[in-house]
Order: C-alpha cells, then sequence, then structure tokens
C-alpha cells in the first residue's frame, strides 16, 4: 500500500471520528444514556489523539506534507473552491495541541458535570467544537478555513449559554458572538482581497503569488525596468497591505486583542472546562494560527507588522495589569490568557514566527492546567469562584497546591519548567532586535518601547501569579464555615487530567525546544514563514551601508523571474555572498553584547521572583488599601480605575450605543419612517387623495354594481387615449 | 359584514386539487430531468393559434429551477394545510388565546380547502411564469398570483388590521403592474413582437456591434426569429423617440420588479402581508412570490435593457444599499417575529438586488444561490414560528421567552434555521456573501463595502439578540410553560427544509451547474457590452 494513500485515510479518520462521535450523541444520546455517551465520546477522542500522534510523528521523522483536493465545493466563473485538506507540520502541531486538549477536557467533565442533566448535550458540543477546529487547522483554502473559523464560533455561544438560566451566561454568549462577527466580517473582506489579487484562495497559491508579487515589487524600487512587464503591481501590492490588515482584525477579535478582547473575560461563565478547551487552548490561538498561516503576505508588509506589534504589546501590559486586580478566579486566568496571546501577537510583529507556535503549543498545556486547577478548587469548595474568600487552602488540598503552582510556575517562565523554553524565547528575540536595531527607523524604535512593554508585563504576570498562589493557599480561611463541612475532593476523573497536564507543563518544553525552535532545526520547513534570525541580523546591520535587504528573498518567487534578466540574478548572488561575510564577522560581536546584557537581566528575575514570594506571605495588600487611612487617597483610585476598566467601557461606550441603536430604530426609523411617511405618502395618502377626489363627484356609495362599472369604463377610456397620445 | 362569506361554507374537493398539483410536480421533475441546457426556441403554438401567443414555452435552465423549487414548496404547503386539516384541534385550554377568544369555533371556521385551491391557481400561474417566452403571458401569470394572496390575506387573519394589509399588498402590486402593461404595450410597438427573446435592444447601436450580435446568434443560439435579423440590419439606429420610449419602458419594468422585490420606498407591503397571512401563506410569500422578482430581472430587464442597465447599475446598488441600511435598523427594535422574519427577508433581497446589480457572472450566480437558499430557509423559519403561533396563539418576543426547557426540538430548528438565516457556512448562504465580498473588493467600492458590513453585523446581533429572548431566557413565559414540542409531522416538515440547506450548502454545485448556461447568456452578453462601450 501506498504511504500516503495510508496517511490520507488517517485524515479521513479524523475527520469522520469527530463528527460521527457529535452526531451519534446528539441523535441518539438518549439512547445510550449519559453513560454511554460519554464513554463513546472519550473512546473517539483517544482515537482522535493517537492518529494526531501518529501524523505528528511522521511529520518529526519523515517530513509528512500532505495537500490534496478532495472534491469540488463550488466553481463560479473565477472563483474555484475545492474540499482540501493540508497536513504539514504547523498542522500536526496544532492537531496534537486540539486533539490532547479536548480529551483531557472531556474525561475531565465526566466528573465535573456528573450532576449535570444534560450531560449528553454537553458533550455532543464539545465534540462538535474538536470537529471544527480539525477542519480550521486541516484546510487548505481559505473558504474552508473560514467553516472552522465560524463553527467554532458558534460552539463557543452555545458552550458559554450552557447553563441558559443564567442571565449572565445569557448576555456573555450575545457579547462573545457580537465581536467575533466583526472579526468574522473582516476575514470575508480579506478572503475577497486574497481572491482579487491571486485568483485563488488556497494557502500555498496566494501565499506564493504573494510573495513573488512583493518581492518584485521592492525590487522596483532601484530597478524601473519592471514596470515595463508587470503592470499594476502598485495596486496588488496595496491589496495585499489591506489583506493583512483584515486578517489581523480578524485575528484580533478571535485572539481576544485589545479593543475586542471584552468577551473573553466573560465567555467565564461557561463551564470550566469549557473555558479549558476553548478559551485558553484552542479557540483564541485560532487567530495565531490564521497570521501564521498568512504569514507569507506579512513578509514585506511592514505597515501591518507595526500594527500587530503595537496591537501585541499594548495588550500585554494591559490585560496583566487587570488580571492583577480581579477577584474572580477564572477571570484571572482569563485576562493571563489575554496577556500571553498579546505575547504571541506581539512575536508575530517581528516576524518570529517559530517562537510563537512553540510557544503556543506549550502555553496550551499550562494554561489548561491552570483552568482545569481552578475548576478543582471551585469544585472543592462547591462553586465559590471569589478568591477574597479563599485562603489557607494548602491545609485541605495539597494536590491543587501542586498543580496550580506548577502552572504559575510555567506561566511566569521560572527557569526550566516549559514557559521558560517558549515565553522568554519570545522577549529573548525582541531583547535582541533591540539592540541591534541601531538605525533608529520608527520600527525599530517601536520595538524598543514594545520590549519596555513586555518587560513590564513579565513583571506584573509574576506578581498576579504569586497573588493568587498566596491568596488561595496561605493565610487563613477567609470564606464561609458552612463551605468548609461539605468540601467535595475529586476523584480520578479529575485528578489524572491534571497529572498528567503537570508533567507536560514542567517537560514539554525541555522536550520539544531543540525540535522545533533549536538553531538550525527543519521542522516547520515551509508551512509558514520562518526567518532565519542571523541572516536578517545581517542585513539590518549593513542596512545603512547597501540597501540589499529585500534582495535576497527574491529567489523564492517563482512566478516573476522569469521577468528578470539573469545579469541582475548573478549580482544578488554576489551581494548575498559578501553579506554573509559580514554577518560571521558581527554575530560573534551580537553574542557577545547579549551576554553582557543579560546575566544582570536573569539575576534581577530571580531576585524579583523570590521578593514576591516574601511580599505576598508577608504583607497582606489588599487589606492595608481598604483601611480607612487609604480610601481617600490617590492610589485607591487607580485600583478602582484598575477594577472596572471593564466597567467604564461599557458605560460610555457600549451603553450608549446599544440605547441610541434601539432609540433612533423605534422613534425614526419604524415610527417616523415607515408607519409614518411611507404609509401616509405612499398607499394611504394615495388611497385618501383619489377617495376625496371621488367624494367629490359621488357625494356617497350607492352599493349598486352599474354605478361602479359606468365608472370603470370612464377611467379606463381616458386611461387608454393618455396612453394613446403618449405612445 | 362578513367577509367573502360566499367561500367559507363551500366544499370543494380538496383530493382533486391536492392530485392536480402533485403531477404538475412530477411533470416539473421530469423538466428537471430531462433538460439540462437551454433549449433554444419551440415555436409550435404560432401553428396553432394566433400570433400573439407565439413563444408560449420555452425552457432556461434558469426558469425550470425556479419553477422547482417553487413547485416543491406548494407540494410543501399543501401537505402542512393538509396534516392541519386533520389533526386534532379541540383540546380545550389550548386553543384559548389570554383574551378569553375561542379558537376551535374560528379554526372551524377557516376554510383549509379553498386554501387548496388557492395554492392550485398558484401553481399554474408559476408554471406559466417560469416557462413562458411571451410578454402578455408573462404578465398575465405575474399578477394571476396577486388574486389568491389578496383572498388568502384578507381571509385568514382576524383582526381588522388584515384589511389594511390586503389593500397594501394589491394597491402596490397593481402600482407595478400598470407600469409593466404599458412598457409590455411600448416593446411590442417597436419590436412588433411579444417574445420576449427578440427584445434587444442597443442605445447606441453601430455597424460593428451589429456583426457582433449576429456573431453571438450563431455562437450560442440565441433565439432570434426572421424578423428580428431583418430589424437588425434594416434599422441600424433606432429613432430617438423610440429610444426615449424604450428608456421609460426600462424605467417602469425596473420599478415593477423592485415593488415585487421588495426594497426601500416600495417596501411596506411585504411585513404586514407576513403578519396577517396565515403560515402557508407567508411561506409562499417569501419562498416564491418574491423570487419572481429576480427572474424578471434575470428574464427580461438584463437581457433586453442591458445597455441601460449598466448604465443604472449604481442606482441599484444604492437602493439595494440604502433598503437593507435602513430595514437592518428597523429591525432592531421589532417586537413581532413574524414581522421581524419579513425585516431579514427583506434585507435579503436588497443584498440579491445589489449582487444583481454588480452584473458579473459571480454576483449573478450567488445572488440566485442566495435565492435559492433563501426559500427555504424563510420557509423554515415561518414554518417555526406558525407552529410556535398554533400552540400559544402568540407571537410576540415579549410574550414568548425561555422555550428551550419545554421545547428542545422546536429550539434545535429555531436555532438552525436563524443560522441559516445568518449565512452560517456550509448550511447557509456564507457562499453568495462571501462572493459578495469578493466582487464588492475587486469593483474597488469600498463605501459599498463596508455597508454592507454593516448590514450583515446588525442581521447577526439583532438575530442572536432574538434567539437569546426566545429561547435562552432565564423568565419562561407562562404561556409557553406546556410541553408541547413539535409533533412528528412538523419534525419531518422541517427536517426537509433544512436537509435541504444543507445540501445546498455543501454542495452548491449542483444548482451552479445547472443554472450555468443560462447565467453565460446574460454574463457574456453585460460583457461583450462593457468592451465595446
Amino acid at each position: 500500500m501506498d504511504v500516503i494513500y495510508f496517511y490520507s485515510f488517517v485524515v479521513w479518520l479524523i475527520f469522520s471520528v469527530s463528527f460521527s462521535s457529535f452526531l451519534t450523541v446528539s441523535f441518539f444520546g438518549y439512547r445510550l444514556g449519559s453513560n454511554g455517551s460519554l464513554l463513546f465520546i472519550c473512546t473517539n477522542s483517544v482515537l482522535l489523539l493517537i492518529f494526531s500522534l501518529i501524523l505528528f510523528k511522521e511529520n518529526i521523522k519523515y517530513g509528512l506534507l500532505i495537500d490534496y483536493n478532495i472534491g469540488t465545493w463550488f466553481t463560479v466563473d473565477l472563483v474555484n473552491v475545492n474540499y482540501g485538506v493540508k497536513i504539514d507540520s504547523l498542522t500536526c502541531t496544532m492537531l496534537v495541541v486540539i486533539t490532547t486538549i479536548s480529551l483531557f477536557a472531556q474525561v475531565y467533565s465526566v466528573e465535573y458535570m456528573y450532576f449535570d442533566p444534560h450531560k449528553p448535550r454537553f458533550f455532543s458540543y464539545l465534540a462538535l467544537f474538536t470537529f471544527f477546529m480539525l477542519i480550521l487547522v486541516c484546510a487548505n483554502n481559505l473558504f474552508l478555513m473560514f467553516v472552522g473559523w465560524e463553527g467554532v464560533g458558534i460552539c463557543s455561544y452555545l458552550l458559554i449559554n450552557f447553563w441558559y438560566f443564567r442571565a449572565q451566561a445569557n448576555k456573555s454568549s450575545i457579547l462573545a458572538v457580537t465581536i467575533n462577527k466583526i472579526g468574522d466580517l473582516s476575514f470575508l473582506i480579506a478572503i475577497g482581497l486574497v481572491q482579487t489579487f491571486s485568483k485563488s484562495t488556497e494557502l500555498i497559491i496566494f501565499n506564493n503569488v504573494a510573495v513573488s508579487i512583493q518581492s518584485v515589487f521592492s525590487k522596483m524600487q532601484f530597478s524601473n525596468f519592471v514596470y515595463l512587464y508587470i503592470i499594476d503591481i502598485d495596486n496588488l501590492f496595496n491589496l495585499i497591505s489591506f489583506s493583512t490588515l483584515f486578517f489581523i482584525i480578524a485575528c484580533v477579535g478571535k485572539s481576544a486583542q485589545l479593543g475586542l478582547h471584552l468577551w473573553l473575560p466573560e465567555a467565564m461563565e461557561g463551564p470550566t472546562p469549557v473555558s479549558s478547551l476553548i478559551h485558553a487552548a484552542t479557540m483564541v490561538t485560532a487567530g495565531i494560527y490564521l497570521i501564521l498561516r498568512t504569514s507569507f503576505l506579512l513578509k514585506f508588509a511592514s505597515t501591518s507588522l507595526i500594527v500587530i506589534l503595537v496591537i501585541g504589546s499594548i495588550t500585554t501590559l494591559f490585560a496583566a495589569s487587570i488580571g492583577l486586580v480581579q477577584v474572580d478566579m477564572k477571570k484571572i486566568v482569563a485576562y493571563s490568557t489575554c496577556s500571553q496571546l498579546g505575547y504571541m501577537f506581539m512575536g508575530c510583529g517581528y516576524k518570529g514566527f517559530n517562537f510563537v507556535i512553540f510557544h503556543l503549543f506549550i502555553h496550551a498545556f499550562f494554561k489548561a492546567l491552570l483552568f482545569l486547577t481552578a475548576g478543582y478548587i471551585i469544585h472543592l469548595l462547591v462553586n465559590e469562584q471569589d478568591t477574597r474568600k479563599m485562603g489557607g487552602l494548602l491545609k485541605i488540598s495539597q494536590f491543587s497546591y501542586m498543580a496550580n503552582s506548577i502552572g504559575s510556575m510555567a506561566l511566569i517562565g521560572f527557569p526550566f519548567l516549559s514557559g521558560f523554553y517558549s515565553k522568554e524565547k519570545i522577549l529573548e528575540e525582541l531583547s535582541l532586535m533591540n539592540l541591534l536595531f541601531t538605525d533608529r527607523s520608527s520600527y525599530d524604535s517601536l520595538v524598543f518601547i514594545a520590549g519596555i512593554f513586555s518587560y513590564t508585563t513579565l513583571i506584573v504576570t509574576i506578581l498576579y501569579s504569586f497573588k493568587v498562589l498566596s491568596e488561595i493557599f496561605f493565610g487563613k480561611y477567609n470564606g464561609f464555615k458552612k463551605t468548609l463541612s461539605g468540601l467535595s475532593y475529586s476523584e480520578l476523573f479529575i485528578v489524572v487530567p491534571l497529572f498528567i497536564l503537570s508533567i507536560l507543563s514542567i517537560y514539554s518544553g525541555y522536550l520539544f525546544s531543540d525540535v522545533m525552535i533549536g538553531i538550525g532545526t527543519d521542522f516547520w520547513k515551509n508551512s509558514f514563514l520562518v526567518e532565519d534570525r542571523s541572516l536578517s541580523f545581517m542585513s539590518n546591520t549593513v542596512r545603512t551601508s547597501l540597501d540589499i535587504r529585500w534582495v535576497y528573498h527574491v529567489d523564492t518567487s517563482n512566478i516573476y523571474n522569469s521577468f528578470l534578466n539573469s545579469s541582475f540574478l548573478d549580482t544578488d548572488l554576489i551581494t548575498c555572498a559578501d553579506n554573509i561575510l559580514v554577518s560571521s564577522t558581527f554575530l560573534s560581536e551580537s553574542h557577545w553584547i547579549y551576554s553582557q546584557w543579560i546575566v544582570p537581566l536573569w539575576t534581577f528575575y530571580y531576585l524579583f521572583c523570590i521578593f514576591c514570594l516574601r511580599l505576598f506571605f508577608l504583607v497582606e495588600t489588599r487589606y492595608y488599601l481598604f483601611s480607612l487611612l487609604m480610601s481617600s487617597s490617590i492610589w485607591l483610585s487607580f485600583y478602582n480605575s484598575l477594577v472596572h476598566k471593564y466597567v467604564y467601557i461599557n458605560r460610555l461606550v457600549i451603553v450608549p450605543t446599544i440605547f441610541q441603536a434601539y432609540s433612533t430604530s423605534y422613534n425614526f426609523f419604524y415610527r417616523v419612517l415607515e408607519k409614518g411617511l411611507l404609509e401616509q405618502l405612499g398607499g394611504y395618502g394615495i388611497y385618501s387623495t383619489i377617495s376625496n377626489v371621488l367624494d367629490f363627484k359621488i357625494t356617497r356609495h350607492t352599493f349598486l354594481l352599474y354605478h361602479y362599472l359606468g365608472l370603470v369604463v370612464v377611467s379606463l377610456f381616458v386611461l387608454f387615449f393618455f396612453l394613446v397620445s403618449f405612445i | 359584514m362578513k367577509p367573502f362569506s360566499l367561500f367559507q361554507n363551500k366544499k370543494i374537493n380538496i383530493q382533486v386539487w391536492l392530485l392536480f398539483s402533485f403531477v404538475l410536480f412530477i411533470f416539473h421533475t421530469i423538466i428537471l430531468i430531462g433538460i439540462k441546457t437551454n433549449v433554444s426556441y419551440f415555436n409550435l403554438l404560432n401553428i396553432f393559434f394566433f400570433k400573439e401567443l407565439s413563444g408560449l414555452l420555452k425552457f432556461d435552465t434558469m426558469g425550470i429551477s425556479w419553477l422547482y423549487i417553487s413547485s416543491f414548496i406548494i407540494l410543501f404547503c399543501q401537505f402542512i394545510i393538509f396534516s392541519k386539516s386533520y389533526s386534532n384541534n379541540t383540546s380545550s385550554d389550548l386553543t384559548k388565546n389570554r383574551f378569553g377568544l375561542n379558537w376551535v369555533i374560528v379554526s372551524q371556521n377557516i376554510s383549509y380547502n379553498w386554501w387548496i385551491l388557492y395554492l392550485a391557481i398558484i401553481h399554474i400561474a408559476l408554471t406559466f411564469l417560469f416557462l413562458t417566452d411571451n410578454a402578455i403571458v408573462f404578465y398575465i401569470s405575474f399578477e394571476t398570483t396577486l388574486l389568491p394572496f389578496f383572498l388568502w390575506i384578507g381571509e385568514a387573519a382576524l383582526r381588522s388590521r388584515r384589511w389594511h394589509a390586503a389593500f397594501f399588498l394589491t394597491f402596490f402590486t397593481l402600482l407595478g403592474s400598470i407600469g409593466m402593461l404599458w412598457s409590455i404595450g411600448i416593446l411590442y410597438k417597436i419590436n412588433n413582437s411579444f417574445i420576449i427573446s427578440e427584445y434587444i435592444f442597443s442605445m447606441q447601436r453601430t455597424k460593428e456591434s451589429q456583426f457582433d450580435i449576429l456573431w453571438e446568434m450563431c455562437r450560442y443560439g440565441t433565439p432570434y426569429t426572421e424578423s428580428c435579423c431583418i430589424t437588425f440590419l434594416c434599422d441600424a439606429e433606432l429613432e430617438s423617440s423610440d429610444r426615449k420610449s424604450l428608456w421609460i419602458a426600462f424605467i417602469l419594468f425596473t420599478f415593477s420588479f423592485l415593488i415585487k422585490f421588495p426594497v426601500f420606498p416600495v417596501a411596506a407591503w411585504l411585513p404586514e402581508a407576513h403578519v396577517e397571512a396565515s403560515t402557508e401563506a407567508s411561506v409562499l410569500l417569501a419562498a416564491v412570490l418574491l423570487k419572481v422578482a429576480p427572474y424578471g430581472f434575470f428574464k427580461l430587464i438584463i437581457p433586453t435593457f442591458h445597455e441601460w442597465y449598466i448604465n443604472y447599475v449604481s442606482v441599484l446598488w444604492i437602493i439595494g444599499l440604502f433598503s437593507a441600511l435602513l430595514y437592518v435598523i428597523s429591525l432592531l427594535s421589532q417586537t413581532d417575529l413574524k414581522r421581524a422574519v419579513a425585516y431579514t427577508s427583506i434585507i435579503h433581497m436588497s443584498i440579491m438586488l445589489c449582487l444583481l446589480a454588480s452584473a458579473s457572472k459571480t454576483s449573478l450566480a450567488s445572488a440566485f444561490l442566495m435565492g435559492a437558499l433563501h426559500s427555504f430557509c424563510s420557509a423554515g423559519l415561518f414554518c417555526c414560528i406558525g407552529y410556535l403561533y398554533d400552540k400559544d396563539k402568540n407571537k410576540n418576543v415579549h410574550y414568548v421567552s425561555g422555550i428551550v426547557d419545554m421545547r428542545p426540538i422546536f429550539s434545535t430548528f429555531f436555532l438552525l434555521f436563524n443560522l441559516v438565516n445568518i449565512g452560517y457556512p456550509l448550511i447557509g448562504s456564507y457562499i453568495s456573501e462571501s462572493l459578495l465580498f469578493v466582487v464588492s473588493t475587486g469593483s474597488a467600492n469600498h463605501i459599498y463595502t463596508g455597508i454592507i458590513v454593516l448590514v450583515l453585523y446588525f442581521l447577526t446581533g439583532a438575530i442572536f439578540f432574538m434567539i437569546s429572548k426566545i429561547l435562552y431566557r432565564s423568565w419562561v413565559s407562562n404561556d409557553v410553560r406546556k410541553v408541547l414540542d413539535l409533533s412528528i409531522d412538523e419534525q419531518y416538515s422541517l427536517l426537509l427544509l433544512f436537509l435541504l440547506c444543507v445540501l445546498l450548502g455543501l454542495f452548491p454545485s449542483i444548482y451552479l451547474n445547472y443554472i450555468e448556461d443560462s447565467l453565460n447568456l446574460i454574463s457574456e452578453m453585460l460583457y461583450n457590452h462593457v468592451q465595446y462601450s
């Protein structure tokens, strides 16, 4: 049997298994019973995990790449869209993340949702979510990717709204849908733009076309002869830039970046397994995935890169600073997710795409761990989420302390835990860029500012992580006594996923860092734009003397190469060779500079970690803040402004907008325009005019047929005369 | 005085009309299967009858596809009426509404048999409408659909507001049809024929374009008679008075079809009619009657007046966008469910108008695909609301809330059809919406794109607010606190419609390939014009 057919079969199995688990449980759940449907779904998830691990292994070993079209979806004129599958390194990584976390979430919720009457419905939603997420990551064109994109959105709506009898859950779900719709519509616009400039929406085709167009465009800056051959390339270049901007808006919506982030903390109204699966590990990372998939469009789109960098760096600090003062346990983790996604965005902003996907991979494990541990504690304390009503839980539950501290340590990037390999790598590269960019262009200064933001966030992350740890596990118990009498410890189904996730968040960084982001690794191949960092530094350093930064990239172009004459390509090769010499001398210097900075930095970092631990153990800051002495000070108002950031936006922007829309809709459009003007001038106006005119002739209705008939005949004559005269 | 008391106690044989419609449906199925391309022309009737009836039948794939969809919907409505008339509707607590009216008496008074007859009339009229090539037959069948709807709406509802609705329907439709008759007269005077395929005029006809039109005739086998060829060769230049009257004919035709669409200034009749009509009438109105207007654009306006059409495309765009924006904002504050759904169908039709006005092959295909999907999804939504109304005698948003616990199956279907309505991928008109963006971004009309984005955003917001209010609200109203889920025939009827939506979403190429022949004809006509001008 041919090997490729085997892998195609595996891919087919992945889809069929995930969709059949949804169909079976939603249609025959009442026959299987709750336990039967749970067993069915969990078995299917295990199968999915096995299949995706097979693909992942093959990818690491042999560089598996599948890209084929199963059949035509629709063909209209130039728009040709197929049902197609693309399996490469990026997809395999995402597959592993999705299937692992969904399996853990499902096993976890067997026990967590034990007393819920609607278990089959809940599990069928989870299965449907997994199915759509698989479509999203396996699709080979944008139209099909959008199916998964909208599908996970609607599953998110249904799962946030799972406990629909809660008014807050209703509100949150509507908020999630309405905010995500902004992103979805901009995705549609971006699809339109991509179709316009490349006449195809297949990932491989439009990425190649974009690279070709951009490289030719950048070549034009010092060689005007290209104008002779390629018409309207200026417009095409603009189309590419605009499509990247709309893709960014879509990603901002899905990944809850600044501006469209409001739905993520509110989405915590859903059950905790949902939060861990959808709002931490998989769905919110779909935005990052989309950026990676369209990364070749970003190759020369400097404006879009600046936008990504700014949004990402501001979001990290903003979200982390709100997380510092929240009291709801799940909301803290949600803001932390927001902040980590900001890091990933920022990484995309300086084209460190491989570090971003590595952080996405690692982040899924420890963030799922944090959420599920929060669920454990909520379950323990009988649905208590307020951290102010906890404290001293170390004596009650040592296991949750272990899990939570491992998760927090991984989150803050404590050395040699998984976050250290992924998150710190993004910052490290950023600081390298800071050190190396010397010509102070606008982009470089923005990178410098982003560096400041992200290092501040590093500190804030440590602060809120240890704050939560100390509030929950140390000090004395601060809640109701009644809760302590009804503590419900979790059994195997909750503990085992937590245990495995703890292990993963300790070791996964160490295990996978060499494969994924090691020096000279070829793991990612062409699944997204992998910048060779050393060469880019080279080009930056010599940018002032010789502007050949873009020349190096020309040999990736394959369509427009025929337009370029051979002598020109020769000069490229020569300049490249020169540069490699320059860079080799420079790189040793840069490492020397880097090592000068890095030692004091890390020393400071460790000291700060220890300081924070001491701070929260010794001083109970929050009680100090609310004392009588501090109540009128500026610090309290600062604190309140941090707490009520969302409330301010709600009061000042959203509520007035909705109120204005409704009042305009009812008072102006419906009452004045439709019921008033259109009816009175349209139907009734003419009716009343005619009846007034007729009343002048006929004073009363006779109800005799021949009177009316006579009227009709006369008016027909008049009309006929009129028509004939006109024609 | 009771309206139409003449009809109410008469018995007609229900089985005959059912059988009649079923036979018609089978006939349409045979046509659908048998004819895959445009049958160019056959003029058999010209031999037997007088000249004005020539071109009575002409098969183009677009018309056949619409005919088949309409025929299906009509059979579907007959099924609903049939099941309703035989169902046990005498339980006392269900049949009392909040004002204490006894609904048993009312439901006995409703003459379902006559509804079946109305359906048969509409069926015959639509058969001629979609298959004819004769302008007068087109006009007659176009107007014949008005009569059953007038009677239906005037008869079905209890409120006195029904007069208002029926008056509006008649008034607007007749307003359009006067102009249509007039313009058919103009066309007859100039071309000396009633055959629609012969009405191909050009505003600035030159020697070169004459040749091109002849070339087109040879290439595509477009139906030109001998007289038409002579017209081309002899009257190379249209007279200025003819050109003026043709311009008037174009405006009047467009106006009469815009009333049927309906769009902003003349759309007031549709929500009124929907609110007062019974479920089946609403289904027909949304799924069948609204699709006549886009078909008229395809059949009459674009081939006949394509040069004027190209020039006035921006006006149509602006009308479509304005009406979509206005009705989507009005939608936010609607309380009557049927009215809200009627507004969404106005919005969809406005977007269809925008797509038709884009006048490229992509946009035309996506417009008709959207129309087909809108047929099924609006039929499903009106059925859902009809079933709700049958059980609670209420369709106000404020009195219907939190019904998901009591009626899970109904809630599922309502949610799914709403998802179809907002253009959800794989089951909804997502393809048309995305192609709309492809078209509008390609033509660099950024303001148009922005307005469409606004419209779709508000539409989604309003529909999700509605869903959350009706299905998921925590406060359960007293009216719906009964376990009254859908009966088995209702479930299957909705499932059928939903499966059709899924079919069109998953495999739209079935429909698109079928209508491709017709689309090629008009799109190349438009394209050639753009080239030469």
